[in-house]
Parts: C-alpha cells; sequence; structure tokens
C-alpha cells in the first residue's frame, strides 16, 4: 500500500465523515429548536451549532472535492471554489472564540474579542477570494498565516483574561484553537508535498475534534451527549472498515481477486466482511453509549436506577414520600448539589411539560410530575456538582422519573379516594342505621309511647273523637319512622309533619303546659333535608325544657330561608330553630350533657357527613331562659341525596 | 264489711289525662274513695299529710318534686301505703320489684290496679306495715335516684308545711346528724332533710362538692378561706362566715385537690 492510497482513503473517508457529522449537527440542532414545546434556541447566541453544522459542512465538502480531484488526478476546481471552502474553514475558530466567550457571560472584553476574531476571519476570506479572482496560487499563504498567528494571540488573550473561568473551559477552547492553528500552519507550509497519512488526518481533519469542542463548550447545546454516543459510534465502525481493510482486505483478499477475478471466495469474504460488521453494529452503539455513560460522563446506570426509584416509591405510602425517595436518589446520580421537589399550581402548569433545563448554561433543570388530578408537583434539579451539565440524557431520564413517580402517585391517590369513599359510605350508612335506631328509640321511647298510650286512654272515655285523633296521629308517627328508615332526603313539609304529629301527642299529655308554635314559610317547605333532623331536637325540648316545668312552657319551631344577596335572589341556605322556654342550662351542663347525648351528637356528625363546613349547629342556652338549637344547612344540594342513594342500594345488595 | 273496706287513696300525676284516666279506673273499682288528686310532688306533699290517706298513687316522674320526693318528705307519721306509677322506667321497676313496692306500669291495667288495692286493704289489716314500709321506700329511692345517672340540680325540702325547691347551687354546705342532714343555704336559710350523706354525696356533682370531714359536704364555690392548724389540717372559711374544720384523711384531698393552683 502506497503513502499516496493511504492518504487518499484517509481524506475520503474524512471527510465524508465529517460531512455527516457536520450534517447530523445541523439536524438534531434543527430537530430540536421545538421540542416538547420548549425552545432550546430561541436566543440568537443559540444558532451558534447550526452556524457551526453549515461551516463545517461547507470545509468538508469543499475539501472533498479539492482533494478528491487532487488525489484522483480528475485535476483542480475553480480557485474560486478552494477559496470559498478555505474561507469556511477559516470562521470556524471565530464561532469557537464566539462561543467560549458569550458562556463566559456578556462583558464588554469579551464581545472585543469576538468581533476580533470575526475581522480576522473575514479579513483572511477576503484575502482568499481575492486571491482566487487574481489568480494567484489558492489556497493562499497569507491568509492562513495571518490566521494561525491571529487566533495565537487571541487564545493568549483569552487565557489571561479570563482567568477565574472553571479551568476545563478554557483548556478545552484552548485545545480547539491550537489544534486548528496547528491544521491551518500545516496546511500553509505542506500544501504542496504529500506527508504521511497520520500527519494528513491530524492536519486535514482537526475540524472532527472541532465539532466536538464547540458542541461541549457551547452550554445550551443539551445534545452533547447524545451526539457524542453517535459520533463516537461512527469513529469506531470507520475505524472497524478501516482496519479491515489495511489488515485483512489489503494484504489477503484483494490480490486473490486481481489474481483470478473468477473466483468468487474473495468477494464472498469482502461481504461477509461488510454483514459482520452491519450486525455487530446494534452491539457497537450500546458498548458506546455505555462507555460515554460510565467514563466521559460517569454517569450511574439510568436503566437501574430508574427500575430502583420504581421500585422504591411502590413502598411510599404519601404523595410527599414517594417524592422525597425520588428526590433522595435523583441526587447522587446526577451530582447534583440539590434535588427539590414542590407542589405547583395546578392551573400554571403545562400538560405533559417535558423536562427542560432551568437555565440557559443547563445549570439546572426542572420537571413536571404529570399526575392525571391536582395536585401537580415538580422536581427541581439544582447546580450539578463537578462541572456536570444536564444533557439530553439526564433529561430523558427525569422525564422517565417524573412519569413513573406520576403513576404512582396517581394510585396513591386513586386508592386513597376509594377508601375515603368507602369509609365515608360505612359511616353514613352506621350514621343512618344508628339515627333510625334513635328514632326508633325516640317514637318508640318508652316513656313516650306508654305516656301517649296512657292519653289515649283517657281521652277514651273523656272525648273519643280527639282519642280517635290521638291515636291516628300515633299511628301516623310510627308508619314515618318505619318508611323513613331508607335514610333517604325528606321535604321539610315531611319533617314537619312528624313533628306536628309528635307535638300533637305531647300537647294532648302536657294540655295547656305545653305551647307550640311551628313558624314556617311555605316557600321553603320543598326543601330537602336529612330526616329526623327536627323531630329530636323538639323531643330534647320537652323532655329537659317542658316536662322537669311545673308550669311548662313554649316550643317554637321555626325556619327561614337565606338567599344570595338581594331578596329576590336564589335559596341558599335554610336556617332551622327549635326554642324552648324552659329550664335552660348553664353552658358547663350543656357541655357535660353533649357529651353523652345521643341525639345532638348524632345530628351533628350526620350534618358534617352530609354537609361538611357548609352547614352548623348552634345550641345556646341560659338557666332559666331556655334552650335555643339552631341549624343551618345549605339548600339545593342534590349531592347527598344521590349520594345516599347508592349508599342505599349497597346496603340492599348486602 | 269493716269501715276499712273502703279504702281512702289519693292519686298525684302532673299530666291530667294520666291522672283523670287512673282516677276514672280507681272510681269503676267500687271499694275506693278518691279523696283528692295532686298535679305535682308539692301538692301531693300538702295532700296526703292534710287527707291522711290509706293509699297513694305517686307518679314516679313528676316536675321538680318527684314521686319519691314525695315519700321522704312527708312526716313519718302521716305515710300512707304508696304505690308508684311510671310510664317506663326499668331503674325504678327493678328497684321496687327488689323492694316488693308496689308500682303499676301505664297505661294502668284496671285487673292490676285492683291487685294492687286489694294488697292494700291486706297491708292496712296488719298494725305493723308502716315501719317496714318507710325502710323499704328509702331503699328503694337511694337505688332508683342513684341509677338515674344525673346529678342532682334542686332538693325539695320541707319548710314546716310548705315544699321549698333548694337549687344545689345556693347549697353551701351540709352538716350530717345521724340520719339528718342540715343543710345551710346561701341567704342564711336553714333545712333539715332525712337523707344519709353518702347517697347526697353521690348525687351530687363531685366538681362542686367536697368532703371536709365524715359529716360535712361543703359546695366548693362558696369556700372563702383556708386556714392551715397545727397538725398538717386546716379550717376553712364559708361566704357565710361559717367555720368547718377539716379532717386530717381530707386535708390531703384538699391539698392535692383544691390548694394546687
Amino acid at each position: 500500500m502506497t503513502s499516496a492510497d493511504a492518504t487518499t482513503l484517509i481524506h475520503v473517508i474524512g471527510f465524508v465523515t465529517g460531512i455527516a457529522l457536520y450534517a447530523m449537527l445541523g439536524a438534531m440542532t434543527l430537530r430540536n429548536e421545538h421540542r416538547g414545546g420548549v425552545p432550546m434556541l430561541s436566543r440568537r447566541g443559540d444558532r451558534i451549532p447550526l452556524f457551526t453544522a453549515l461551516l463545517g459542512l461547507l470545509w468538508n465538502c469543499g475539501a472533498l472535492v479539492i482533494y478528491g480531484f487532487r488525489d484522483f488526478g480528475v485535476g483542480t476546481p475553480a480557485p474560486l471554489f478552494i477559496a470559498v471552502a478555505f474561507s469556511a474553514l477559516g470562521f470556524l475558530p471565530a464561532v469557537v472564540v464566539h462561543s467560549a466567550l458569550q458562556a463566559a457571560g456578556p462583558r464588554s472584553g469579551a464581545r472585543a474579542l469576538i468581533g476580533t476574531a470575526y475581522s480576522l476571519s473575514t479579513v483572511a476570506t477576503f484575502l482568499q477570494i481575492r486571491a482566487a479572482v487574481v489568480g494567484a496560487a489558492v489556497p493562499s499563504r497569507t491568509p492562513l498565516l495571518l490566521l494561525t498567528t491571529g487566533y495565537a494571540v487571541i487564545i493568549a488573550l483569552i487565557v489571561v483574561y479570563s482567568p477565574r473561568e472553571p479551568a476545563v473551559r478554557h483548556a478545552l477552547s484552548a485545545v480547539a484553537l491550537a489544534a486548528f492553528s496547528v491544521m491551518a500552519l500545516h496546511l500553509s507550509q505542506h500544501a504542496q508535498a504529500a506527508d504521511s497519512w497520520p500527519m494528513e488526518l491530524v492536519g486535514h481533519h482537526a475540524s472532527l475534534p472541532l465539532a466536538l469542542v464547540i458542541l461541549y463548550q457551547d452550554y445550551r447545546f443539551a445534545l452533547a451527549d447524545l451526539f457524542l454516543k453517535r459520533l463516537l459510534t461512527l469513529l469506531v465502525l470507520i475505524a472497524i472498515w478501516m482496519a479491515q481493510y489495511v489488515w485483512i482486505a489489503v494484504p489477503f483478499v484483494l490480490p486473490r481477486i486481481e489474481a483470478d477475478h473468477t473466483q468468487p471466495l474473495g468477494v464472498g469474504l469482502l461481504l461477509m466482511l461488510g454483514v459482520a460488521t452491519a450486525m455487530a453494529y446494534p452491539a457497537l452503539r450500546r458498548w458506546v453509549g455505555r462507555f460515554v455513560d460510565r467514563v466521559v460522563l460517569r454517569r450511574a446506570d439510568y436503566q437501574r436506577l430508574l427500575a430502583d426509584i420504581a421500585t422504591r416509591i411502590e413502598d411510599a405510602d404519601t404523595a410527599e414520600a414517594a417524592l422525597s425517595t425520588a428526590c433522595a436518589a435523583l441526587g447522587p446520580a446526577l451530582s447534583a448539589r440539590e434535588v427539590s421537589w414542590s407542589e405547583i399550581d395546578s392551573g400554571a402548569r403545562t400538560i405533559g411539560g417535558r423536562a427542560h433545563t432551568s437555565n440557559e448554561r443547563g445549570h439546572g433543570a426542572s420537571v413536571t410530575v404529570p399526575t392525571a388530578d391536582p395536585p401537580a408537583y415538580e422536581i427541581g434539579i439544582g447546580h450539578l456538582t463537578g462541572g456536570r451539565r444536564i444533557l439530553s440524557d439526564d433529561l430523558a431520564l427525569l422525564d422517565d422519573v417524573a412519569l413513573v413517580v406520576a403513576r404512582r402517585l396517581d394510585t396513591m391517590r386513586m386508592t386513597r379516594e376509594r377508601y375515603a369513599r368507602d369509609l365515608r359510605e360505612r359511616e353514613i350508612l352506621q350514621l343512618a342505621t344508628e339515627a333510625e335506631l334513635r328514632a326508633l328509640r325516640a317514637q318508640l321511647n318508652p316513656h313516650f309511647l306508654f305516656n301517649a298510650l296512657t292519653t289515649i286512654g283517657h281521652l277514651i272515655q273523656e272525648a273519643p273523637d280527639r282519642a280517635l285523633d290521638t291515636l291516628l296521629r300515633l299511628t301516623k308517627l310510627l308508619r314515618a319512622v318505619l318508611k323513613r328508615s331508607d335514610g333517604d332526603f325528606v321535604t321539610l313539609a315531611e319533617e314537619l309533619e312528624i313533628v306536628r304529629a309528635y307535638l300533637a301527642i305531647e300537647s294532648a299529655r302536657f294540655e295547656e303546659r305545653l305551647n307550640v308554635t311551628i313558624d314556617v314559610p311555605e316557600e321553603i317547605r320543598d326543601c330537602r333535608i336529612p330526616p329526623l333532623l327536627l323531630q329530636p331536637l323538639v323531643e330534647n325540648a320537652i323532655k329537659h325544657g317542658i316536662a322537669p316545668h311545673r308550669s311548662g312552657g313554649r316550643v317554637v319551631v321555626a325556619a327561614q330561608g337565606e338567599r344570595d344577596g338581594a331578596e329576590t335572589g336564589r335559596l341558599s341556605a335554610l336556617s332551622l330553630s327549635v326554642i324552648d322556654t324552659g329550664m335552660g342550662v348553664s353552658q358547663d351542663e350543656l357541655e357535660r350533657r353533649r357529651g353523652r347525648g345521643i341525639g345532638l351528637s348524632n345530628i351533628v356528625r350526620r350534618l358534617e357527613r352530609y354537609y361538611g363546613d357548609a352547614a352548623s349547629i348552634e345550641v345556646r342556652s341560659a338557666p332559666g331562659v331556655g334552650t335555643t338549637v339552631r341549624i343551618r344547612v345549605p339548600v339545593g344540594l342534590s349531592g347527598p341525596r344521590e349520594r345516599r342513594r347508592r349508599v342505599g342500594a349497597g346496603a340492599g345488595a348486602a | 264489711m269493716t269501715e276499712s273496706a273502703t279504702l281512702r287513696v289519693v292519686v298525684a300525676d302532673d299530666e291530667r289525662p294520666a291522672r283523670s284516666f287512673l282516677v276514672a279506673m280507681l272510681r269503676s273499682c267500687g271499694d275506693v274513695d278518691v279523696v283528692g288528686e295532686a298535679a305535682g310532688g308539692a301538692a301531693a306533699v300538702t295532700l296526703i299529710e292534710e287527707k291522711r290517706p290509706d293509699l297513694a298513687l305517686l307518679d314516679l316522674q313528676m316536675p321538680e318534686v318527684d314521686g319519691l320526693s314525695v315519700v321522704r318528705l312527708i312526716k313519718k307519721a302521716h305515710l300512707p301505703l304508696i304505690a308508684f306509677v311510671t310510664a317506663y322506667d326499668e331503674y325504678a321497676v327493678h328497684a321496687f320489684e327488689l323492694n316488693a313496692i308496689d308500682y303499676l306500669l301505664k297505661p294502668v291495667e284496671p285487673a292490676r290496679l285492683r291487685q294492687t288495692l286489694q294488697r292494700a286493704h291486706e297491708r292496712l289489716e296488719r298494725a305493723d306495715y308502716q315501719p317496714t314500709e318507710a325502710a323499704r321506700l328509702r331503699a328503694a329511692a337511694v337505688r332508683v335516684d342513684g341509677a338515674s345517672g344525673e346529678y342532682l340540680r334542686r332538693i325539695p325540702v320541707r319548710d314546716r308545711d310548705d315544699i321549698v325547691i333548694v337549687a344545689v347551687d345556693h347549697l353551701i354546705s351540709v352538716i350530717a346528724d345521724g340520719e339528718l342532714l342540715h343543710l345551710t343555704i346561701a341567704g342564711g336559710a336553714h333545712y333539715t332533710i332525712n337523707y344519709r350523706l353518702k347517697d347526697l354525696e353521690a348525687r351530687l356533682d363531685p366538681a362542686h362538692f367536697i368532703r371536709l370531714s365524715r359529716g360535712t359536704l361543703v359546695n366548693v364555690a362558696m369556700l372563702e378561706r383556708v386556714s392551715p392548724m397545727p397538725g398538717g389540717t386546716y379550717v376553712v372559711t364559708l361566704r357565710n362566715k361559717q367555720r368547718l374544720s377539716v379532717s386530717r384523711q381530707r386535708a390531703r384531698v384538699l391539698r392535692e385537690y383544691l390548694l394546687r393552683l
């Protein structure tokens, strides 16, 4: 194999790789412009990768043509074409300087340096094109020399200018520029003579590492890791191809084919090599990816991490615990100084918003945990230590983790909701049963019942008509209690009928000692209330307010509708009062009784269950004055009724 | 038949229908003379002492002065045979069954009423009924009162022929003298009731009443001054300037319960 052959091969492969590389860079940049609705390259400065891709493409295409023409002896392309290609190469260092200094922040010194770099490249371009136009040797040595010396000075200035920047950064920019300068110097001195192929590789294809350096330098380019993986895969693939060509094809296969064109063994062997390499590609890609993650980026195994987080949050039983577990696992994996979570305003979040870096240098990131229902959470990644940046794989990991956590939170919420619903239904059922029992006990209260029967016995002798009347009321009361045992809401009118029947019987018993006033406006009688809400209160009023009083007293049952705002507004609440003018009790006596009495506490609990905070109950009592119980319930709520129906059905099935 | 064939009966019930029902039924029984009706406990005491009936049918649940209080308030010598009437009172019924005191359940059945009247006739023919009856009644009353579960709020007491209702909040001190209790009321009034201190204490709210010694019970709200005495005891001065000494045993309770900030 001659030196020229190798050089040609190097050139063709190198420039084709370069074209592929820069095309890939350009495509990725453009495609990710709209990633997940979060513009990553929204600022003008973010066009740098795109610009780099264009320049790199231009140079590599031009160089392929130029050196291809030369090596295959086709001739020389037009001088202007050569000048443009070399000018594109001349602009690349300006882009590097721009990228490096922009990352350092907008300072006037930095701007001046960037300006100088672009001016330098512009002047070199001008000189190059002029040489082409006037017919001088292209590429011209003068602009290449100018570039070399000019950028040597700029490197020195950058090193002096930004001593506080992290060492990595200017080391990188210096390396990039140095590599480029060496290439330029080499080109200017050895343009005519052909060197050995390693020299050619270093000299002509410095734009390949340069592409990487630019990417690594540019902190906004979050796809650096992905790009690095693809590039490395590509390079390894090319290396394999070359090795196969140099060590297998050239010494063994090609001579056979040359010796006997009809021998199929040589061609078959070549094909086999190609197929084997192609089949090895997926493994190669995986291997390179792992190498980049572990060795270059020193990352944890994200697949295992994700599985680990998924397992660990299974044990968490609160949203806080699950999020904290995920954050605790993410922190060391990303080497983040701080990983935290917070509840976010569900209105502000974007549905399915994916992970994105939280500032332009990729120092932090945040991701929304996409729960199905509010509350939504956000996981925030703080600054990474050791100069690490959030790259695309990290963002992908965050997306995956957020998804896993969201599924867990959704499951948790559903489980909890179902449990709460079950509990609530069971409690309502239990309270209803208790209320029914209590109601039965109240109406069938032996005292009440036997006293009522005694009253009827007396009336049979004294006033048979009233006896019958009282008997029918008692019947109605008992029937109402039994009928209401399904626990459904009743109208206020229905409840009042029970109260009236009860009061009528008690009136017959206490006679003039019991005075009753019922004051309920007609328009609210159709409002629905829980059953047996008033009757126990009336019974209490008689038991504690009237019976112990020798001269009796008055029981007032009153109801009022409350309207929204104006007189004509929608009916919003009912105010129900049961007032007695009986004994009354002091406040601490009241507290003591409340603790013991089933009736009032049952009503309080039922109100809480049916209406939550929307209902209230107030008891006021003063010794010698009497007791007032006031209940306020919202109206127009069909919800509780529906719920009750379901509970009733469930109880029937059980 | 002798003159005892006609039983003189008094009926007390605060509910007129119940009372009328019972009276009507009594009248339908031939050998009964209803000598009076009372619409309350205090009236019943007066009526019984005035009419001296053979038998009193007392409703247990009456406002202010209930059936048991009526028995307690009647002078021992005037106490007739008693039958309680109740609509439904588990505790009372149990207490009476145990002590064989007669009771009727509402609505009263004529057959059951006749049985009561029959029993009264039989007892009246024996001379020794009274002392045992009184003792039984007291024991039953204590059982029933204790079982009610509610603290006493008013105590009906005798003031010569009147019945006075004393609110327990106005009670200053109770001093025992054998089976008698001397009550001192705010305002300077003194009453004596026939009750055991142990039983009364059980019916008063322990948060409001405290024993100072075996024989004294005071209203905590009426304590004014507590003076330490040699030997670790105290002398307590009440609002009405009454001074009572605290027994050594109760002094410890007083220290732990009252004198702690």
